[in-house]
């Protein structure tokens, strides 16, 4: 077949072979393809180009296998516009091609996933506990009955979400189990009487799930394992005074050094000089409360730090996004001494005091506290109210119906006022307010230190909260459900001021939560810089005074005294000329000239 | 951009954040009931702005030819009716943008504000929020790389082939690009024009251009499944990004006020 086809042409040659210029002044003409290779043979010849691999090519596979596998994927496929999809399909047809074997390489290496390793922690939560150690659980729960310390109390986080969700907060059915399962697992380990889960913080990089907890009773914060406590490493502001006050303590008592028995070199001492650090509040006040944080479900849970007064204090001058790392020491400006747990711990307790709020009469103030001596009574203590009647939905909705019953934080970073001058001066004052003290206590009434802050007492209402700046209300009430009946709607509660603060109620119920950035509403203000200082100026000796008088600033003179002055220098100059001409005439004599 | 779906809850959840149930029970039936009535090719929900005495609920429609042309619609207490927004004129987002008032919550509340040459505009609250949902659609709204790309006929189109982000893809703000109109790609430096570059596929900017570093945090979430991104510009607004699937989307809940302070956040 194919010497057939070489023949054709031939023919048409042979026409003009006799003139060897037959081309010129001719015109083109199409002359129809007489004769065409058979159908088959067309079909192979384009079928083998398009089979041929190309030489640019590396991928090895030809035209034709792409596009076979590019129908077939179409076939198999059947996307609904095939005609706009093709040169994606296409792409991703040659992308699968793609000449390393992947799967052969994944199999040597996989990179740490972090859906497993999330995973494997929260597999724990979910074994089944065996039969022994249920046994064994249940036997201690026994013991502590008998010994009267009453089980956890834990919240029925599953029925409290759902009242969450009508303030646009959830978590997710899935995760609010596996936060209860946390949850139960955690007071299993930690030795708590009560847990509520307190909210959300997010931030920037992981979020903090954090859980309030009250001790047990026989449980001080100093029995509690340190291995818990969120970013020990760091001192905060007390506890350098506290190293520095123990190693003044430590300067007065040499120490000898057991090896060569010679006393040890001390180290300088750094004078501590500035106002003595507020004492902390232990067990009670703004530290009531124990907290812990996870950034993620199944992760240990760490305790944060107690609230430092100064802390709190410097808390409230910055507005910091939190990152999701504790440990993290911040770069502020006023500075803040801190770690992220300690802002964390602050910020909890400053959300705390302004929107935990409750149904007023839902507590009430301990009763048994009024036969205590005046001076020791807690005036912030409160027991839930045994006789407490269940509001209305309608009543609920009224702000005044609300009360905090978390204590308002003094600007000091305390629930109750201390005294910075220290106990003793405040002891002193108590005892004996005579003129003996006077001296002592104008001193400190001119820091302006000596007043005692005071603040709203706790178990006052909401409608009392100060109104944010544009005239927006401290507090925003909501019907949740505006169609279904009053009597079956929950009502909200958000806070303008920490936006993300919200409580639910729902005739018997009430829950109180937050999930936010932890960061106040409102613009920032730096706050305002202290006056520039006076440079140091030294006290002038009696020259520069003389030559500063001198030097002061004079009038032109007038004619009459430029002539009188003129006068002076030149009887001078006679003078002094008559005098030199005694002693060095020759001298005189060439300036003259 | 993908717009928001009630299937799409699980996301928002992941967040810490949800619609509550006469919410979700209402937009499933109220979109589609707006849609046929104003012959809309689509419709989504928008996000939500929350003011101080009532909840703003905001829509959004868009046509697939053309997703960068939206009309805007909102509801405030009635759960059957939804408003369109008012046109912005370029003035009025001169002047009422930089406001950091939150909304009250009545769309006939009157906002007086002095305009840059002087004279003092007055509209009412209706007319900001429609100020505030185009500077937040622009501001915002996010895709993944690969998710959209420019046709042959220069049009941007959604990418049937956008299989979703590998864990690894998603750990970088270079993978998430503003979903905004008319971007130079000249603009891009040589750097980001290098790698991986597809001239059809980069043609957005990217997030981790923003400034500062810190208007995005980028976070894990679901045993690491998903993406979230948040913007800390406008407090409330979600980006989520599923993992290995094409799945991702955005919402904005919030005040409808700007952090101008993230420059002493950060």
């Amino acid at each position: 077949m194919p010497q057939e086809n070489e023949g054709a042409p031939g023919v048409a040659e042979a026409d003009t072979a006799g003139n060897p210029y037959h081309w010129l002044n001719q015109k083109d003409t199409y002359k129809p393809v007489s004769e065409r290779p058979a159908q088959d043979v067309e079909f192979q010849n384009a079928k083998s180009y398009l089979q041929s691999v190309s030489m640019s090519s590396e991928s090895g596979v030809s035209l034709y296998e792409h596009m076979t596998e590019l129908v077939a994927r179409l076939l198999e496929t059947r996307p609904k516009d095939a005609l706009a999809d093709i040169e994606a399909i296409s792409a991703q047809v040659k992308r699968r091609r793609f000449p390393a074997d992947r799967h052969v390489v994944a199999q040597h290496f996989t990179a740490p996933s972090a859906t497993l390793e999330s995973a494997k922690n929260q597999i724990a939560l979910f074994e089944a506990p065996a039969a022994d150690e249920a046994q064994q659980l249940l036997l201690q729960q026994q013991q502590q009955q008998l010994q009267g310390q009453e089980p956890c109390e834990i919240p029925d986080i599953l029925s409290l979400a759902q009242l969450w969700e009508w303030a646009g907060v959830s978590l997710g059915p899935e995760r609010t189990f596996t936060l209860m399962l946390s949850i139960r697992h955690m007071t299993q380990t930690k030795p708590v009487k009560s847990v509520r889960f307190w909210g959300k913080i997010s931030g920037t990089k992981a979020d903090y799930l954090i859980l309030e907890a009250e001790l047990r009773d026989d449980v001080d914060e100093a029995d509690l394992d340190p291995a818990d406590l969120a970013a020990p490493a760091v001192e905060s502001a007390s506890d350098a005074a506290a190293a520095a006050a123990a190693a003044e303590s430590m300067a007065q008592t040499v120490e000898i050094d057991p090896e060569t028995g010679e006393p040890r070199p001390v180290l300088v001492q750094v004078r501590q000089t500035g106002p003595k650090p507020l004492p902390r509040e232990v067990g009670d006040g703004a530290n009531r409360y124990v907290y812990y944080v996870a950034t993620e479900l199944g992760k240990t849970w760490l305790r944060l730090p107690q609230v430092v007064p100064e802390l709190l204090q410097a808390s409230r001058r910055i507005k910091k996004l939190l990152t999701g790392d504790l440990e993290r020491r911040l770069q502020t400006f006023p500075a803040f001494p801190g770690t992220e747990a300690d802002l964390l711990r602050c910020q909890i307790a400053r959300i705390s005091a302004a929107t935990v709020i409750s149904p007023a009469g839902y507590y009430v103030f301990d009763p048994e506290n009024d036969t205590v001596d005046e001076a020791d009574m807690d005036p912030t203590k409160i027991i839930v109210n045994p006789e407490f009647e269940t509001v209305d939905n309608d009543a609920l909705g009224q702000l005044n119906k609300w009360v905090h019953h978390i204590p308002y934080i003094l600007p000091q970073g305390r629930v109750t006022w201390a005294n910075p001058a220290g106990d003793e001066a405040a002891a002193q004052r108590d005892d004996a307010s005579g003129a003996e003290d006077r001296e002592d206590e104008d001193e400190e009434g001119a820091d302006g230190q000596n007043d005692p802050e005071q603040g709203p007492p706790i178990l006052s209402p909401v409608t009392a909260d100060a109104e944010l700046p544009g005239a927006v209300p401290a507090w925003s009430v909501r019907v949740c459900s505006t169609l279904s009946r009053p009597r079956h709607s929950p009502i909200a509660l958000f806070s303008n001021r920490w936006p993300g603060a919200a409580t639910v109620a729902y005739n018997d119920k009430f829950v109180n939560i937050y999930v936010g950035d932890g960061v106040k509403a409102g613009a920032y203000q730096l706050p305002v810089l202290p006056d520039v200082q006076n440079e140091w100026v030294p006290e002038p000796t009696e020259e520069e005074e003389e030559q500063a008088a001198a030097e002061e600033e004079a009038t032109d003179p007038t004619l009459e005294e430029e002539k009188a002055w003129e006068e002076q220098q030149r009887a001078r100059a006679e003078e002094d000329a008559s005098e030199n001409g005694s002693e060095e005439g020759s001298d005189a004599g060439s300036e003259e000239a | 951009m993908s717009f928001f779906d009630l299937a799409d809850l699980p996301y928002l959840q992941a967040a810490g954040t949800t619609l509550d149930q006469e919410e979700r029970a209402s937009l499933a039936v109220s979109l589609p009931v707006k849609q046929n009535q104003e012959r809309l090719p689509n419709i989504a929900l928008w996000g939500k702005i929350q003011g101080v005495s009532g909840d703003y609920l905001v829509a959004q429609s868009w046509s697939d030819d053309a997703p960068f042309e939206r009309k805007f619609y909102y509801q405030r207490g009635d759960r059957a009716q939804w408003l369109q927004l008012p046109e912005v004129s370029t003035e009025d987002l001169e002047t009422f943008a930089p406001l950091g008032e939150r909304f009250k919550g009545d769309p006939a509340f009157e906002i007086t504000a002095s305009a840059a040459n002087g004279e003092t505009r007055t509209i009412n609250e209706e007319k900001r929020l429609a100020i505030v949902v185009m500077l937040i659609t622009y501001d915002l709204q996010t895709v993944p790389r690969g998710a959209y790309y420019r046709d042959s006929t220069s049009r941007i189109v959604r990418n049937p082939a956008y299989a979703g982000l590998s864990e690894s893809e998603a750990l970088s703000l270079t993978n998430f690009y503003h979903f905004q109109p008319n971007v130079d790609i000249n603009e891009k430096s040589i750097s980001e024009r290098s790698g991986t570059y597809v001239e059809s596929l980069d043609i957005f900017r990217s997030l981790a251009q923003d400034r500062p570093i810190e208007t995005w945090s980028s976070q894990q979430a679901d045993n690491g499944r998903i993406r979230l991104l948040r913007s800390r510009q406008w407090p409330g607004y979600l980006f989520w990004a599923v993992l290995g699937t094409p799945k991702f989307g955005g919402l904005y809940v919030g005040t409808g006020v700007r952090n101008n302070d993230l420059g002493f956040m950060a």
